[in-house]
């Protein structure tokens, strides 16, 4: 970062825009500002520091006190600063948030703080926080970085020196870019934590395996594996592998043992159970052939008890054999043909009673058909008046339409008439209208030019009254006045001729008296000896006197003056006189003339009834000329009367004259209207003649219309179907009637054959039964009935014996069977045997179960054997895994225990520093003169490297170091500067990380002695490369004589701010 | 005509925060036992009696001191301000002082002061040109050519009606080239003449009408371009690097016009300055120690530190001035490069370094794979690597 112009406005003590072009500095880099206090120098560093950062230079400065006391509330607070930084140019424009006062009104308004960034090929960046994110990215440190390395404020040089390890490997980590070392530590740790993880999960699993160990219960082996749990869940240490192996090993022996000794017991115990079993078998088969002998037995006895009943049911069956399967079928045939009788005798008399009904219903229909025939004459006759009728029709038509025809015509006519009589009333009014209108027109004719004529003279009348009044007025009011003003005009003139009178006297007074004064004041003068100036004479006897009124010229003058004066007045006042006095004549003259010329008007025109004389005195005039007026009032009044009144009459004239004509017209079209109707009228009249003669030549028809016609002649035609329907109906009738008569006679002779019939099959059948009865052995009907039941019965009733039968037979050969097989044998118990079997089912059931979890556990503790293996197997490995990385982590991170304490970071950031302080050395050495040496603070008993980044100064004189906070003033300022260059040389000679090519510092030389001021301006001098720019802000005077490029800042006398130019000597 | 050419006399200096205004006091009072001695007419000062613009009280005392007893002497006294001096504060009552004959020019106004001496030869011209800048040449001489520092000098001197018939010494204080070539300096001239920006030089060249021109500035006494343009010298050794040379003062003869000689004469000091190297053991040696009281300025050579050096030297060196020491670190630290430092280290390297110092031991295989690896997602090693 390297300044290339700064702007300044309203800033600090700067009250106008303030321009600084560091490019106007020579190109050595070193550059002094300088000025008195308070001047503004450190503005400067503040403007630079504001525009990049947003904050002041120094600790105690505050952006908002920035703006410039000196300001004017026009003047706008901003900076304006292009640096360059990597070869390009930057602008930033800020300006801070502060209060000023209104340009109108009293108080105060707020400025908000603003910022723009402007950048080469790409667009400006505007608003606070975006332009400070974006001028910390560029210059990629911050505001306390910045402080610290590259503008180094008044007052704050030692931060530097003394700033603690932390907050130096905050700069170093950005000057030398560890920040990848720090992750790489942290990354190593994150790895060793990873394993750590890893390996404690393997070893859990391990120790979840072995959980699964079965032993024994008891044995010395549990108590083993239980002690090693224990074990591994307290320490969570290294698996006791061998232990396990061993204890699993042991475990698996004992199953092993366990299972082969129940083999043995479980075959011994079944082999005896067979035994036992076989035994059982036996016995229980004898028991069962025993109890069977005994069942045999009883049933036998049961047998025989049954006998006698199955004999006689044996009977009884028989019998209901002979009667339902041979009587039965017999019987019912019998029974069958005894009804079929009967219904044939039945059918036999409903149909004689049929055949009477249907004889009799034949009868009625043939007398019916008689009188059918009369009715067919009827229906001839009504057929035949219909058919007339409808002939007829076809007139009645014509004769409705001839009738409708001559009412519309005779309506016609009729209204017709009635138009023609209105039309003639209409013009016979009209008429007498016209007539009434002439006659009045003729009356009012002349009203017109009468009213012409009255209102000229109306006219005449006014204008006369009105200069009667006016005269009127002159005479009585305008006239005497007049007079009036001439009468006072003449008494002002009599006063004003007095007064001349006097004057003029008292002129002429005086100048008797001046002229007596004359010689007095002649006189006065004289000396005895001096001429006189009249005479020349030298002796005065006698000189005059002043009178005691001595008037002088002057008194004459005033008196001539006045004299004047009053003559004038009187001149005045006599033509003001004269011409009151023409004035009033001339009016006089004039009311005469008036009074004349009324006079003449009046005789001329108007009142003619009257003449008025009107005096010509004024002063006689006013009575008369009232009187004239009035009486022209009247004469006007009368007159205007009049005039009304003919109005009237014209207009009613007029009016009349226009109703006339109008009349004319409608009289003349109301003419030509009764013309037309007139002939119409007669038109239709003739019309309706003919059609009405027409009508009475039609013959008279018997039916109202047609419609009535036509209806009569459908009744007519419906009567007659009706009656030929009727016809057929009777005669249909008689027909069903025979035929049915027919068909019941046939039927009726069928039945009675049939009953005969069915008597014979009674017969057969009766005797058919009694022979069947005897047959088989009954005596009478009702024993037969008594056996008589059906099939299904006597079939259940023979299975009943034959089972019997069968059972008995059966129950005989078993008893035989029997008998022979169990000769000799007796019973004997089978609980017991039983018993035993099961309970030695029971053991070995037991004995087996053992036996497959013994077997099963053998197998469990063989998979953990391997599993444990595998798993340990991975465990060693991350063992080792993480035994390395935990130490690499412990390394990196400055966690080893009782090893040196410092992360790679500060080890990568002490090397970097450590070639700080070589070059901050570079410079120390000359400007201290080869006595003091910084270097890295370094403490053997230390290992926590708190304080690795420390800064300890080397005293050669005593050969001690001690702490860089113990150097005084002067010699910390020198160590400071020292280092601050030393950094800057790293910033500077390196290609990435930061680039400030700039370094400030503000006063500090004030702690060095003239020497050291020397030596330091020395090494500063040496500092003109690589195109570095070194400021320097101080007040002594020396450091001119040393640095020819300044910027002088001036204060103002006139308080109106600081001004800057630059200096190059 | 005898007179002593004097410069650079620097009173009220301190060197190394020694004052050494005792020392200049002695100077200043064997020079006046020197003219009366040899019986010199006048004595020349070239320019910086003063240390500073506004020179201590004690300097002033003893500025006042010399001048009243050379005066009393009856030797003529010309002196001109140099750039250390205020030209104005010099010229304070130095119209005054003419008549006692001690001619003083301080403040340059367009002219250069002359004044007139004589002997049985004839008269002798002393032309006081004090230092003067090219700006303020200009000043006075707008037409003149001022574009260099040389040609603003020559442009003042021209101002100078030299009568080259007659002898003319010209007493300045410049910083004068011969040929082109610089004089050789002693080290305790402040460099600001030739500092960063213009360099004022002025060439021998422009000092040819004249027989003898006595300069000051350069505090060692040497001749530039000829026998007759000559720097006497700073009035003691002001600074280390002078320890070496003796301080030697002309004492010019005029005869007649064209026979100048010139005789250095050497004037013992109060107290010497020496700068002696060595081993401490050996510099302490009772054996080694000569003239204790001198000014000293001593180097060790010791590689170790030793405790409390200076204050054990000062035990026997009571005016010890500087102390330092010249071994192999410090030779290491003046040849320093910025340029060779950790960022140039590879990262093997470093981690290399950082394993031997913390762990004890280089980083294995192992080791080396995890390290890599946490390299690599931290971004410190390409994928590459």
């Amino acid at each position: 970062m390297k300044p290339i112009k700064l702007v300044m406005s309203a800033f600090g003590p700067y009250a106008k825009e303030t321009v600084i072009d560091f490019t106007q500095l020579g190109p050595s880099g070193l550059f002094l500002i300088t000025g008195v206090t308070g001047a503004g120098k450190t503005t400067i560093f503040d403007a630079i520091c504001f525009a990049l950062y947003g904050c002041a230079s120094g600790k105690w400065r505050t952006p908002a006190s920035l703006r410039s006391d000196y300001a004017s509330p026009k003047d706008k607070t901003y900076v304006k600063f292009t640096f360059s930084h990597r070869g390009r140019e930057y602008t930033i424009t800020r300006s801070p948030a502060y209060e000023r006062a209104k340009l109108r009104g009293s108080g105060t308004v707020g400025q908000k703080e603003e910022a723009v960034l402007e950048r080469p090929g790409q667009p400006p960046i505007e608003g606070k926080r975006q332009v400070d994110a974006a001028a910390a990215e560029l210059l990629q440190i911050d505001i306390g970085q910045f402080r610290q390395i590259a503008m180094i404020a008044q007052g704050e040089f030692y931060n530097l020196l003394n700033a603690g390890t932390n907050q130096r490997t905050q700069i170093m980590q950005k000057i030398f870019m560890t920040g990848g070392y720090k992750a790489l530590s942290g990354n190593l740790k994150d790895m060793a934590d990873a394993a750590g993880t890893q390996l404690k999960e393997g070893r859990r699993k391990i120790a979840q395996y072995y959980d699964g160990i079965r032993c024994m219960e008891g044995s010395d082996t549990a108590e083993k594996a239980a002690q090693i749990m224990k074990a591994m869940r307290e320490n969570e240490a290294a698996p006791l592998l061998d232990e396990m192996e061993q204890t699993l090993q042991e475990a698996a022996a004992q199953e092993r043992e366990l299972v082969q000794d129940l083999d043995r017991k479980i075959e011994e115990s079944g082999s005896r159970q067979d035994q036992i079993r076989q035994r059982l078998t036996l016995v229980q088969a004898n028991n069962r052939l025993l109890d069977q002998l005994d069942g045999q037995m009883a049933l036998k006895e049961e047998l025989e008890e049954r006998k006698p009943d199955i004999l006689l049911k044996k009977e009884e069956t028989a019998r209901q054999i002979r009667a339902v399967r041979h009587v039965h079928p017999v019987y019912v045939q019998y029974t069958a043909a005894a009804e079929s009788l009967l219904e044939a005798k039945e059918k036999k008399s409903a149909q004689a009673e049929k055949v009477r009904r249907c004889s009799e219903q034949a009868e009625q229909a043939r007398q019916q058909e008689a009188e059918a025939e009369e009715l067919a004459v009827q229906e001839e006759a009504l057929r035949l008046q219909a058919g007339s009728t409808r002939e007829d029709l076809e007139k009645y038509r014509r004769r409705g339409e001839l009738t409708a025809q001559a009412e519309a015509l005779s309506r016609r006519e009729e209204k017709l008439s009635e138009e023609a009589k209105r039309l003639r009333a209409q013009i016979g009014k009209l008429d007498g209208q016209i007539e009434q209108d002439g006659q009045r027109i003729a009356q009012l004719q002349n009203a017109a030019a009468d009213l012409a004529r009255s209102e000229s003279r109306q006219s005449a009348l006014q204008d006369l009254a009105d200069t009667c009044s006016q005269l009127l007025d002159t005479v009585t009011q305008k006239y005497p006045e007049v007079l009036d003003t001439l009468h006072k005009a003449q008494a002002v003139y009599r006063e004003a001729e007095a007064a001349y009178k006097t004057a003029s006297q008292v002129s002429l007074d005086t100048e008797v008296a001046v002229d007596n004064a004359r010689a007095g004041i002649l006189a006065s003068h004289l000396l005895p000896g001096k001429p006189c100036p009249v005479c020349g004479s030298t002796d005065h006897p006698a000189p005059a006197a002043l009178s005691p009124q001595a008037c002088t010229e002057e008194d004459l003058k005033a008196a001539r003056e006045k004299a004047e004066k009053a003559r004038k007045t009187k001149d005045a006042a006599l033509s003001d006189v004269q011409t009151k006095a023409a004035r009033a004549a001339a009016l006089q003259e004039s009311i005469a003339a008036q009074a004349e010329d009324i006079s003449r008007r009046c005789v001329s025109g108007g009142a003619e009834d009257e003449d008025v004389q009107l005096p010509t005195d004024s002063a006689a005039l006013a009575g008369p000329l009232r009187g004239a007026a009035e009486h022209l009032m009247k004469l006007l009044e009368t007159e205007q009367k009049r005039g009304r009144q003919l109005k009237k009459d014209a207009d009613a004239c007029r009016e009349a004259g226009q109703r006339r004509s109008t009349s004319l017209q409608t009289l003349q079209q109301k003419r030509h209207d009764a013309d037309e109707t007139h002939s119409a009228l007669t038109q239709v009249q003739k019309e309706l003649a003919g059609v009405r003669s027409l009508l009475s030549s039609m013959k008279a028809l018997p039916y109202q219309d047609e419609e009535a016609a036509r209806k009569a002649a459908d009744d007519l035609t419906a009567q007659a179907d009706a009656l030929h329907s009727r016809r057929q109906a009777i005669r249909e009738k008689k027909e069903k009637a025979q035929q049915a008569l027919t068909q019941a006679l046939s039927l009726e002779k069928a039945y009675q054959d049939s009953a005969a019939q069915a008597e014979d099959a009674l017969r057969a059948a009766a005797e058919n039964l009694n022979g069947a009865l005897a047959q088989n052995d009954f005596e009478d009907m009702d024993a037969f009935k008594a056996s008589d039941t059906d099939e299904k019965t006597i079939q259940e009733a023979q299975k009943e014996i034959d089972e019997y039968e069968r059972q008995c037979s059966l129950n005989a050969g078993m008893l035989e069977h029997l008998q022979e097989q169990t000769k000799g044998r007796s019973r004997e118990d089978e609980q017991e045997l039983t018993e035993q079997v099961n309970t030695l089912d029971g053991q070995i059931r037991q004995m087996r179960t053992e036996r497959s979890h013994a077997a099963e556990s053998m197998h469990i503790n063989k998979d953990i054997m391997q599993n444990i293996r595998k798993e340990a197997g991975v465990t060693q490995k991350l063992e080792k895994q993480y035994a390395m990385l935990r130490e690499l982590s412990n390394g990196f991170n400055g966690t080893s225990a009782g090893r040196v304490k410092i992360t790679l970071e500060q080890y990568v950031q002490r090397m970097g520093f450590d070639s700080i302080i070589a070059a901050a050395n570079r410079r120390l050495d000359p400007m201290s003169e080869g006595r003091f040496e910084l270097c890295r603070h370094e403490d053997a008993q230390d290992i926590s490297n708190k304080n690795a980044l420390d800064i300890d100064v080397l005293d050669r004189f005593t050969g001690k170091k001690r702490p860089a906070g113990s150097l005084s003033g002067g010699e910390s300022f020198k160590a400071s500067l020292s280092l601050a260059l030393g950094l800057s040389d790293k910033i500077s000679s390196d290609a990435g990380g930061i680039t400030i090519d700039t370094l400030f510092i503000d006063e500090g030389f004030g702690t060095l002695d003239d020497e050291s001021l020397r030596d330091a301006l020395e090494v500063l001098a040496g500092l003109s490369t690589g195109g570095r720019l070194i400021g320097i802000i101080s007040h002594r005077k020396e450091l001119e004589d040393y640095i020819s490029d300044r910027i002088v800042v001036e204060r103002s006398a006139d308080g109106a701010g600081s001004t800057v130019r630059i200096e190059k000597t | 005509m005898k007179f002593l050419h004097l410069g650079d006399l620097h009173l009220g200096k301190s060197v190394n925060n020694v004052s050494m205004i005792e020392d200049q006091r002695y100077m200043l009072g064997e020079i006046i036992r020197l003219t009366r001695e040899r019986q010199l007419d006048a004595v020349l000062l070239a320019g910086d009696l003063y240390d500073k613009n506004v020179p201590t009280e004690e300097a002033v005392a003893l500025m006042n001191d010399f001048l009243c007893a050379l005066a009393e002497s009856g030797v003529c006294v010309f002196a001109i301000s140099g750039n250390h001096d205020s030209d104005i504060r010099l010229d304070f009552a130095s119209s005054l002082l003419t008549g006692r004959g001690v001619y003083i020019a301080g403040a340059y106004n367009g002219t250069i002061p002359h004044f007139d001496a004589e002997d049985e030869y004839g008269p002798v011209h002393f032309w006081l040109l004090p230092f003067v800048k090219a700006s303020r040449v200009r000043y006075f001489h707008k037409d003149l050519d001022t574009s260099t520092y040389d040609a603003a000098v020559r442009s003042a001197l021209s101002g100078a009606e030299v009568n080259t018939q007659e002898r003319n010494v010209l007493i300045a204080h410049q910083f004068v080239t011969a040929g082109g070539q610089d004089p050789a300096l002693s080290g305790s001239e402040t460099r600001r003449a030739e500092s960063v920006g213009t360099v004022e030089k002025v060439d021998a060249s422009a000092f040819a009408q004249f027989d003898y021109t006595a300069l000051g500035h350069i505090h060692r006494s040497q001749r530039v371009g000829s026998d007759h343009i000559r720097y006497a010298g700073s009035l003691l050794k002001y600074s280390l690097s002078e320890a070496g040379q003796d301080k030697a003062f002309p004492i010019v003869t005029l005869g007649e016009k064209g026979d100048v000689r010139v005789e250095p004469v050497t004037i013992k000091p109060l107290h010497d300055m020496r700068h002696i190297t060595g081993r401490f053991a050996q510099l302490t040696d009772p054996a080694n120690v000569t003239e204790p009281e001198d000014y000293m300025y001593v180097t060790l050579t010791d590689e170790e530190m030793i405790l409390d050096a200076l204050l054990k030297i000062r035990r026997i060196y009571p005016n010890v001035l500087k102390l330092d020491y010249n071994n192999r670190h410090t030779a290491d630290i003046e040849n320093f490069d910025i340029t060779q430092t950790a960022s140039q280290k590879s990262f093997p390297e470093i981690i290399d370094g950082f394993c031997r110092y913390v762990l004890g031991r280089e980083p294995g295989e192992e080791e080396w794979k995890a390290i890599n690896a946490a390299a690599k997602e931290a971004g410190i090693l390409d994928e590459t690597d």
